[in-house]
């Protein structure tokens, strides 16, 4: 009796110490997406195969739920091993003290490899002095022109300068069928909130924070910024800028762009397969967003891959985040169409010939992150508020934008 | 002469309110089955034209609705059945039994609806992820569908099983029934027309329920229906066309579940609630 007790005991200890050290991953693709192909296709397989003992296991959450599903985590410590997380979470939950600081843990590997990401990327990983997980994927938002609807009015080029900008959205906002009411607008898109209204403030020489992302008084209000919020919303008024901006009805923006009704728009990399799934002929022509006083300035978005401080596998889970940014894996991802963050793979033929990474990458070179701050949220959530309550709601731009000053210092004087 | 006219605009003003209600649902219903290319386009289509099945077979093979669908299923059938179960019985237990603070215990029933559900979810969850075993198992959401909406179902129940005749629950306890028996073979029988709504309502509940059980089904091979609409839902774009035939599919179920309890329900009411 007592000898076949110590036997399931050793069996069960066998099984348990065999047993496959699962990592749990948390991220967004959509499954019927390229990119999640690639990941379980390809990027889990291979490392698992180079990694025997080590298990990966996806979960996908919708981006719509991740912040819930976040919130609820935090609230009962029940976290992933990793996540593709967005850049604008990672210090708010670095903040908070629930990602791994890589460069505390892994010091000597983490300062070797470092160098190799794009800078843009990389800083949005930081936040009081750490960093918090490695870019996975970067991108910005870019000019796309109609050619046809430019022709049609004499422009044979995108425009330059925002001066030029502000000039052909009113060239090309008409009345084509002359019933009395705009159906051919010069600029769409598809919202108010800082991910839109960056590449306009900053191009024009406006700015949202400091550099150093402790102030918003005299930035956020800053004589450019209330400037060039006017200048939006005369475009507006004057109906030449589509109504979707402001949420109501109305063809989706880059659906409109392929149908020849808004002249231009800005979109991400991920326009390109938006528009050609739709409409196969569609004809796409990229250009920098337009220079203003600070040049042509565009917005960073795209993901960190971030570590959770509960794991228990911790050199398991670091490999694993070199594994998905190293080289080979940004590649096969480039293939699907999310942009690279490796310095090194600018220059690889793939990338060099490829119909429309070119031009993001040569307006990341000058893209404006988002200010890492772990409020991020609250902020952006108060920039809107200014843009909405000028464009839609005829106040003042100087007021709007000076109370967001205010409530940002509010804000801000909690860190 | 006069009456027809006013009968016919009457009509004519209902079939056209009954046309707007309908029509996002039959927009939904063809951009099932468009191509991606026609989703958009203007004019838009109205009849799709090339039609397409691909969608369906495309969320149904690829996208794995097949193991969602019946995931949904294998979760919805017990959860449903305990849940109607144990309202009933709470409602029987509150309309026939007197007991101290019967009141009382009514009163604080009731006064747990007025916490919503979204409220309960942290706390709930912080208690089921300590056991390992309830997290990404379709069990806990049976489990917790079964008990959720009791407070709702009792209130709702209770009048129905107090309007209903004494005398043939006296009867079949002078005939020897127990409590139970007395409940389950002449009360329960009896309130079958509100159990019918019961159903329906408890179903459209648990089928449709989508943050709970993300939070605790984790693995795709455990996903409801729900789960795997939202996991088409790309960060920067939207394949309606793959959406909308997900949608569709876990809507026939609910269709006839509502069609068939509906008719019950008529059937039940216009037999006359006693002849059993």
């Amino acid at each position: 009796m007592k000898k076949s007790l110590v036997v399931i005991f050793v069996l069960l200890l066998c099984v348990f110490s065999f047993a496959a050290k699962e990592l749990v991953l948390w991220h967004s693709y959509s499954t019927t997406s390229g990119e999640y192909k690639v990941l379980t296709e390809k990027v889990i397989p291979d490392f698992e195969k180079t990694h025997p003992g080590v298990k990966i296991v996806e979960t996908q959450v919708s981006s719509d739920e991740m912040r819930k599903r976040l919130v609820v985590s935090t609230a009962s410590q029940d976290f992933p091993d990793l996540m593709r997380m967005d850049i604008i979470w990672v210090p708010q939950f670095g903040n908070i003290d629930v990602l791994m600081k890589l460069d505390k843990e892994f010091p000597a590997e983490f300062n070797k490899m470092k160098d190799e990401f794009l800078e843009g990327p990389l800083s949005t990983c930081k936040w009081d002095g750490n960093y918090y997980g490695l870019p996975l994927d970067t991108n910005t938002r870019v000019l796309l022109w109609n050619k046809k609807l430019f022709n049609e009015a004499g422009l044979s080029h995108p425009p330059r300068t925002m001066d030029e900008f502000f000039e052909d959205i009113k060239l090309l906002t008409k009345d084509n069928d002359g019933d009395g009411e705009i159906d051919q607008w010069g600029f769409a898109d598809s919202g108010l909130g800082p991910w839109n209204s960056i590449p306009w403030i900053y191009s024009a020489g406006g700015e949202i924070l400091n550099s150093d992302n402790n102030t918003a008084e005299g930035h956020v209000n800053s004589k450019q910024s209330v400037a060039i919020l006017n200048e939006y919303k005369e475009l507006y008024d004057e109906g030449c800028i589509s109504d979707i901006v402001t949420g109501s009805g109305g063809i989706g923006a880059l659906e409109g762009y392929a149908e020849n009704i808004y002249a231009m728009v800005i979109s991400g990399p991920w326009g390109h397969s938006i528009i050609k799934g739709q409409y196969p002929d569609a004809e796409i022509n990229y250009a920098l967003m337009p220079a203003g006083e600070n040049g042509s300035r565009s917005v960073v978005g795209g993901e960190d891959i971030v570590m959770f401080q509960s794991t228990k596998y911790k050199q398991e889970a670091f490999e694993f985040m070199k594994y998905i940014t190293s080289y080979d894996v940004q590649l096969e991802f480039a293939k699907v169409g999310q942009m690279p963050v490796l310095k090194s793979i600018a220059d690889d033929p793939f990338i060099r010939n490829h119909d429309y990474f070119g031009i993001y990458m040569q307006q990341l070179k000058t893209a404006v992150a988002r200010s890492p701050h772990p409020a991020w949220n609250e902020i952006e959530d108060s920039i809107a508020t200014a843009w909405e309550d000028t464009v839609i709601g005829d106040y003042d731009a100087k007021d709007s934008l000076d109370s967001a000053a205010e409530d940002i210092e509010d804000i801000l004087s909690e860190y | 002469m006069k009456r027809k006219i006013s009968r016919t605009t009457i009509f004519v003003l209902l079939l056209m309110g009954a046309v707007i209600m309908a029509f996002p649902f039959y927009y939904m219903v063809i951009t099932s089955f468009k191509t991606s290319t026609f989703i958009f386009s203007t004019p838009p289509q109205l009849i799709p034209n090339p039609a397409t099945f691909d969608n369906y077979k495309e969320v149904w093979n690829m996208a794995s609705f097949s193991k969602y669908f019946l995931n949904s299923t294998i979760i919805v059938i017990p959860a449903v059945l305990l849940n109607v179960f144990l309202s009933s019985l709470t409602a029987y237990g509150f309309a026939r039994f007197k007991f101290p603070g019967k009141e009382l215990w009514y009163t604080v029933l009731l006064a747990t609806l007025s916490v919503p559900g979204i409220l309960l979810i942290i706390p709930q969850f912080n208690m089921i992820s300590h056991f390992k075993f309830f997290m990404d198992n379709k069990f806990t959401i049976i489990l917790t569908s079964g008990i959720g909406g009791i407070a709702f179902n009792a209130f709702f129940l209770r009048g129905y099983y107090e309007s209903m005749p004494v005398e043939y629950e006296e009867s079949a306890e002078i005939d020897g029934c127990n409590a139970f028996q007395t409940y389950f073979y002449i009360a329960l029988p009896q309130s079958l027309p509100a159990i019918a709504s019961l159903i329906i309502m408890s179903f459209l509940g648990v089928w449709d329920d989508y943050f709970w059980p993300s939070l605790i089904l984790r693995s795709k091979d455990n996903w409801t229906l729900p789960i795997g609409i939202m996991a088409l839902r790309d960060q920067h774009s939207v394949q309606w066309n793959l959406i909308f035939a997900g949608t569709m599919i876990s809507l026939i179920p609910v269709l006839i579940i509502y069609f068939v309890f509906q008719k019950y329900f008529i059937k039940t009411v216009s037999e006359g609630g006693l002849k059993m």
